[in-house]
């Protein structure tokens, strides 16, 4: 049987001591009880000892939903990424932290992330003298925000600690401020900006290359290797979000339809519909997020008349290009480029 | 909670299995059914039982527990057997279930009466051992489940009234920030559960060290606020002065991180700007301690 080329909600792809062990200590030591944490998930307490006990990402978004109806702690998510990132049983968090600088680091991540992270997807949106990591969800029900911290969090730690401050990074979240804003101020202690038309991290460039202090080449060539060894057992498989996402990036200013894409992935029509259903995908919205990404994208990078944007993102004429970019952001796109750049300054 | 108490849960359900089948052996059904009275009285007995049942599981044995059980339970008997009579009629010359249902309400009633007098008092106690973790408002929804103290939003509804009060008063209000110097690095030596640990020690602490009247809540992660009523600048600095010596005797083989406790006067009108102004002190602090090569803090303000 080969394997699919992605992966199902319910297909146990995580590693219980990835991430899923850490949580549930963080949250019996503030008084939650664990069989009511696992409660609604196939997870038995005899399974959190099995080394190489594995999770279906259904269950974790359950704990997840769990941990926070049952404690009212919003440092929840800030302590999970920081006790991942020194987690001695994550390979790939070791070799991050013996990594020689930010850019092999985040390289390291991105290739390996599948490991930790496979829910969420990144898109790079290089800008003049940052680097912009856009962060999306591969499932539509999941807490996403609370998944973003914790993965915010783990970078932030990284560049504390290698960098001894975090100044150069800059977290953006797509929420509009709140209460939790204090919290995310104070835990993150870098620039925390809300209501932004992505959810990610902005880092200096300047950052990228400096070498980390605590760069060790010997573990960090173990702790690579480990990660390497671990991907034979945790294939690398996009979510379908993803790999829909990627598919339509890559054939713009085609658009695809859903027929099309099923017979990409050797489906039947309905056997795809199923799939998207069961996922909460909606195939129409996933190709306008392309498409929106992508127009914010070109805008942000280099000067773009309407006509051309329209003609790059498979719109008829500009007018219909105009109508929906305001869908999206509220504002036409000439003002998006001037509130952008009051945005980054 | 419940589990410990099965012998009354078993005792009231036979009780009242009990009264149905005497009632049912005395009485004879009734023709006509008012179902408004049904509807009322019915409800009257649900909601008896559901106190009772509420009260068994938010309690442990006790003294105070017996009389509201006890109270409760005479209530829905008589309740229950008001219900009973909507659909029963008894003959004229038997009168004990007519007084079986009008006694135990009124007796009920006075025991449960001494029950809550009781459950005051308790409460009075419960409130002295919570002195320093509350002040005017109670809401556990709140409270941070690591070290049992308040969180943020407490601290800004409370502070907020109390710069109110002060200042309609004219009285002195100071802040002491307890703050935690390196925690994410003691936190990355000696693990989480090693930090959640120390920060539950800390908080018992401080609290021990607190005067009547003072709050202190957790602000966020590795930093606390305390709200000083009614206390000068002078005061406040001497409190954080002999909490930090506290503090150092906690860390006497230097194996717990560096606590920096700072007494601010709270100057500003808004909980907001007065947060704001006590942080920006406490960074001034720590940028001053720094420059001098990491001395105690005590000792620098000395």
């Amino acid at each position: 049987m080969t394997t699919p080329q992605w992966f199902s909600v319910r297909d146990k792809n995580l590693l219980l001591q990835h991430g899923s062990t850490d949580l549930l200590a963080l949250a019996q030591r503030r008084g939650a009880l664990l069989h009511k944490l696992l409660n609604g998930t196939s997870i038995f307490e005899a399974d959190l000892t099995r080394p190489l006990g594995r999770i279906c990402h259904q269950d974790w978004f359950q704990i997840i939903e769990n941990c926070q109806q049952q404690l009212k702690s919003p440092e929840l998510p800030f302590l999970l990424g920081e006790s991942m990132l020194h987690n001695p049983y994550i390979s790939l968090c070791q070799a991050l932290l013996t990594a020689p600088n930010l850019a092999q680091a985040l390289r390291l991540l991105h290739c390996y992330r599948h490991q930790i992270f496979p829910g969420i997807y990144p898109q790079l949106l290089p800008q003049s003298d940052t680097l912009l990591v856009g962060v999306k969800a591969g499932f539509a029900k999941a807490p996403q925000q609370f998944i973003n911290v914790a993965m915010f969090s783990l970078v932030q730690a990284l560049v504390k600690q290698q960098f001894g401050n975090n100044d150069g990074l800059t977290l953006l979240f797509r929420s509009s401020e709140h209460n939790a804003a204090i919290h995310h101020q104070h835990h993150f202690g870098c620039k925390v900006l809300f209501s932004q038309p992505v959810d990610g991290i902005k880092i200096e460039k300047t950052l990228l290359l400096t070498s980390f202090k605590r760069h060790d080449a010997k573990r960090f060539a173990a702790a690579r290797r480990s990660c390497a060894q671990l991907s034979r057992i945790l294939p690398k498989q996009p979510s379908l979000a993803e790999l829909i996402y990627r598919q339509q990036r890559q054939a713009l200013p085609a658009l695809l339809t859903a027929e099309s894409m099923a017979s990409q992935l050797e489906l039947s029509n309905s056997a795809f519909r199923r799939q998207l259903t069961q996922e909460f995908i909606s195939f129409n919205r996933l190709v306008d997020e392309v498409r929106q990404d992508r127009a914010q994208q070109l805008l942000q990078q280099r000067q773009c008349s309407n006509k051309e944007l329209a003609n790059l993102l498979g719109y008829s004429d500009e007018h219909n290009f105009r109508r929906a970019f305001k869908r999206w952001t509220g504002i036409i796109p000439s003002n998006f480029r001037d509130f952008f750049g009051l945005s980054t300054t | 909670m419940l589990r410990q108490h099965q012998a009354k849960l078993v005792f009231s359900g036979l009780l009242l299995t009990l009264s149905a089948f005497i009632a049912c052996q005395l009485g004879d059904t009734k023709q006509v059914f008012d179902w408004l009275d049904v509807l009322g009285e019915g409800t009257a007995f649900l909601v008896a039982a559901a106190w009772l049942l509420l009260i068994l599981s938010s309690r442990p044995h006790g003294r105070v527990t017996e009389l509201l059980y006890y109270g409760s339970l005479c209530l829905v008997y008589s309740y229950f057997l008001n219900l009973l009579d909507e659909f029963l009629h008894y003959p004229d010359p038997v009168r004990l279930m007519s007084w079986l249902e009008s006694l135990p309400a009124p007796v009920g009633m006075l025991v449960l009466t001494f029950g809550l007098v009781g459950w005051h008092r308790e409460q009075r106690a419960i409130d002295r051992q919570l002195r320093g973790r509350e002040l005017f408002l109670r809401d556990h929804n709140l409270i941070d489940p690591l070290t049992q103290l308040y969180g943020l939003e407490y601290l800004y509804a409370v502070l907020a009234r109390e710069i109110t009060l002060h200042r309609s008063n004219q009285q002195p209000l100071s802040l002491i920030v307890v703050d935690v110097a390196q925690f994410s690095d003691f936190n990355r030596n000696h693990g989480f559960s090693a930090g959640d640990n120390f920060l539950t020690l800390l908080s018992e602490l401080v609290i021990s060290q607190l005067r009547q009247g003072d709050v202190m809540c957790r602000y966020s992660g590795d930093c606390f606020v305390a709200i000083l009523p009614n206390t000068s600048q002078v005061q406040a600095d001497l409190l954080a002065l002999h909490l930090q010596h506290c503090l150092q005797q906690l860390n006497k083989n230097h194996l717990t991180p560096e606590v920096n406790c700072l007494a601010v006067k709270v100057a500003a009108a808004t909980a907001t700007d007065a947060i704001e102004q006590a942080f920006v002190e406490l960074a001034k602090l720590k940028r001053s301690a720094a420059s001098q090569g990491f001395k105690p803090v005590a000792e620098t303000q000395l």
